[in-house]
């Protein structure tokens, strides 16, 4: 099975890409099925 | 990943086997599968070849968004937008279910005392983020991308 377009994080114009300051009630969103740099992902 | 019909348990023994991938109840006969190792197209190829008789595999991985919330009110920020009880006695470590988070279906799971996980449709996505600030706001909560990917 090949994949041809990877599309972007639908909160990529949402949130920093780098860490920010993570208080004690966190929420954080993993990647994965979203690979960086990769198809249409910044 | 869905069981053909009277292969329910079959699959469900087959999945518990399976190694370093999570799995997420979403309703009979019927999982989501995670796996914070494994690409989407290997994972897809394990369980094909584990389990391509007696289940359906479709790769969800573009199509959902998984929001990981942790911390000591996490139960407080879950109690505006869920209506299910959320204590340990009743929700344990490892439970999941399809559930309504205000007007969107998300499918939770409880992966320790105070984090759950939220596995959302992609085009919703964006509306479950606005409403996750909204119900943390009283508590400050933070937000940013994994860094674990």
């Amino acid at each position: 099975m090949t994949r041809t377009y990877i599309p972007r994080h639908p909160l990529n114009d949402l949130l920093p890409l780098e860490p920010g300051i993570r208080a004690v009630d966190h929420l954080e969103i993993p990647r994965a099925g979203y690979r960086l740099g990769a198809g249409g992902d910044r | 990943m869905l069981a053909v019909t009277g292969e329910e348990a079959d699959v469900a023994a087959g999945l518990a086997a399976s190694g370093d991938v999570v799995v997420r109840f979403v309703g009979p006969g019927e999982w989501l599968v995670l796996s914070q190792s494994e690409t989407p197209e290997g994972l897809h190829r394990a369980l094909s070849l584990l389990l391509a008789e007696t289940a359906y595999i479709v790769d969800q991985s573009d199509g959902r968004v998984v929001f990981r919330l942790s911390g000591p009110n996490v139960r407080r920020i879950l109690a505006k937008g869920i209506a299910t009880d959320l204590h340990p006695a009743a929700f344990e470590t490892g439970t999941s279910s399809n559930v309504l988070c205000g007007h969107i279906s998300v499918n939770l799971a409880r992966t320790g005392e105070n984090e759950f996980e939220l596995i959302v449709m992609r085009s919703f996505a964006v509306a479950l983020f606005d409403d996750l600030r909204v119900m943390g706001r009283e508590f400050d909560l933070s937000a940013d991308f994994s860094t674990q990917g």
